[in-house]
């Protein structure tokens, strides 16, 4: 007898189960059903719960593009800025507003004198061809350009090439300086 | 930081001088002169005998106007590699625009609008690269109009901004000083020592007035100085000495990294 009592009442439950796993759900979790319910009644609430999240989602995308937008302009500025200053120091381009003209007349030298020693590294015939006179005739060859070479290699060879216009380089590049392979048996 | 002593910048013509001196813990190399997978024989012996190599940059130009180039992090990413190097270290300083090349370091300007583009620079070459980066204050002959922050300031904010490491020139805030009255010493305060990865030591020369930082000579007194108050506000990981052209020679080179040392030891004594 007790199981007959049981039997049905288990039955009614497993069908309830079957039939109905919202009601279920709502027993164990009543407020989980409850809001669950209420998603599925009225999708305008489900939008007003969502809503802040994308809102401030779509917030934060906007700086970051106002961010990103604000970044490229200032690059853009400053891209322009380093462009007139490059100009002045290197091809001859006015001084910039604000400036002071010594001081950028200075550096300009000092980028010439900077060039000059490295080139005189890489190609230290140019340097001996043109001896005392090295720094005039580099700066002669400088500022007979619109602008500086590339690389240091194309403008010690430019040198080289410019020194030979003038009569002061033999036209046959001289042997490369002697590697020093030797130097390291020595004590 | 990687504790790194004292060391030399390391030059094809000093490649022996360096290899036979006592007492050079570390050295750095110009990475625009190496090819990662052609190492001088130099380079490789100091590697053999641990001696750490810190590939240095000179063209990156973080604080130009455009992102550094990915070729040209790509270089400095190989020869960290190569090298096994600790870290790797460029300059604040733009070297192109507009198309041309400058043919060396030049001031940013130091605006809040800079910072915010110089900070975003550095973030992408620390992306790039396989170890950490320092970043060297430069030496300036002309500032700009526009400076809203010292050099100390601006270095400070980017360094908070990005975590970089710091490496300071004394000779550069020297000429700085001398060239366009900027404080060395409040450079030195203002500065996140904390940050410190190595210090660069130069010797250079007055003309009209101006002092050219050209490491062909020894570092004048006054540049030593410098160092031995950077060495009392903070140890520093690593002294380096930076001598470019017109060489001395072993014994005297052997002797300034002496003077370094002694400079150092001078705020050791007092700290």
């Amino acid at each position: 007898m007790t199981g007959e009592r049981e039997e049905p009442a288990r039955a009614r439950e497993l069908e309830g189960e079957r039939e109905d796993p919202a009601r279920e759900r709502e027993r164990e979790e009543p407020a989980r059903a409850r809001e669950l319910e209420g998603e599925r009644e009225d999708p305008a609430r489900e939008r007003e719960r969502e809503e802040p999240a994308r809102a401030r989602e779509l917030e934060r995308e906007r700086e970051e593009l106002a961010r990103a937008r604000e970044l490229e302009r200032e690059r853009e500025e400053l891209a322009r800025a380093q462009a007139r200053v490059v100009r002045a120091l290197v091809a001859g381009g006015a001084v910039p507003g604000g400036f002071d003209p010594g001081r950028l007349r200075a550096q300009a030298a000092g980028l010439i004198a900077k060039r000059r020693s490295i080139v005189a590294r890489i190609r230290p015939d140019t340097a001996l061809a043109a001896g005392p006179d090295l720094p005039a005739e580099f700066a002669a060859y400088a500022r007979a350009r619109t602008a500086p070479p590339p690389s240091y290699r194309a403008d010690a060879d430019d040198f080289a090439a410019w020194l030979r216009e003038r009569g002061r380089l033999p036209a046959e590049r001289p042997p490369r300086r002697a590697g020093r392979w030797w130097s390291r048996l020595l004590p | 930081m990687a504790e790194l002593g004292v060391g030399i910048g390391w030059r094809a013509e000093l490649d022996l001088t360096i290899e036979r001196m006592e007492g050079v813990d570390f050295v750095e190399v110009i990475a625009e002169n190496l090819r990662p997978g052609r190492l001088p024989e130099s380079l490789r012996l100091l590697r053999a005998r641990d001696v750490p190599v810190i590939p240095h940059g000179v063209s990156l130009g973080v604080g130009g106007a455009e992102p550094p180039s990915p070729d040209r992090l790509a270089h400095l990413a190989a020869c960290a590699e190569a090298l096994d190097a600790p870290l790797v270290s460029e300059h604040l300083a733009f070297v192109r625009g507009g198309g041309l090349e400058a043919g060396h370091l030049l001031p940013v300007p130091r605006t809040r609008e800079s910072l915010r583009v110089v900070t975003e620079n550095v973030r992408r070459a620390q992306d790039a690269l396989p170890v950490p980066l320092a970043l060297e204050n430069v030496a300036a002959i002309f500032g700009w109009p526009d400076d809203e922050l010292t050099e100390g300031q601006f270095l400070a904010e980017l360094v908070e901004r990005t975590g970089a490491g710091l490496l300071i020139d004394v000779a550069n805030l020297y000429t700085n000083q001398f060239n366009l009255g900027l404080s060395a010493v409040a450079a030195l305060d203002a500065l996140p020592l904390e940050h410190l990865a190595y210090v660069h030591v130069a010797g250079g020369y007055e003309h009209e007035g101006i002092w050219h930082d050209t490491h062909t000579t020894a570092a004048p007194q006054p540049v030593l100085d410098l160092l031995t108050e950077l060495c009392a506000r903070a140890a520093p990981p690593g002294v380096l000495l930076e001598w470019d052209d017109e060489f001395p020679s072993d014994a005297a080179l052997a002797g300034e990294l002496d003077r370094i040392r002694a400079a150092m030891a001078v705020a050791e004594e007092s700290r």
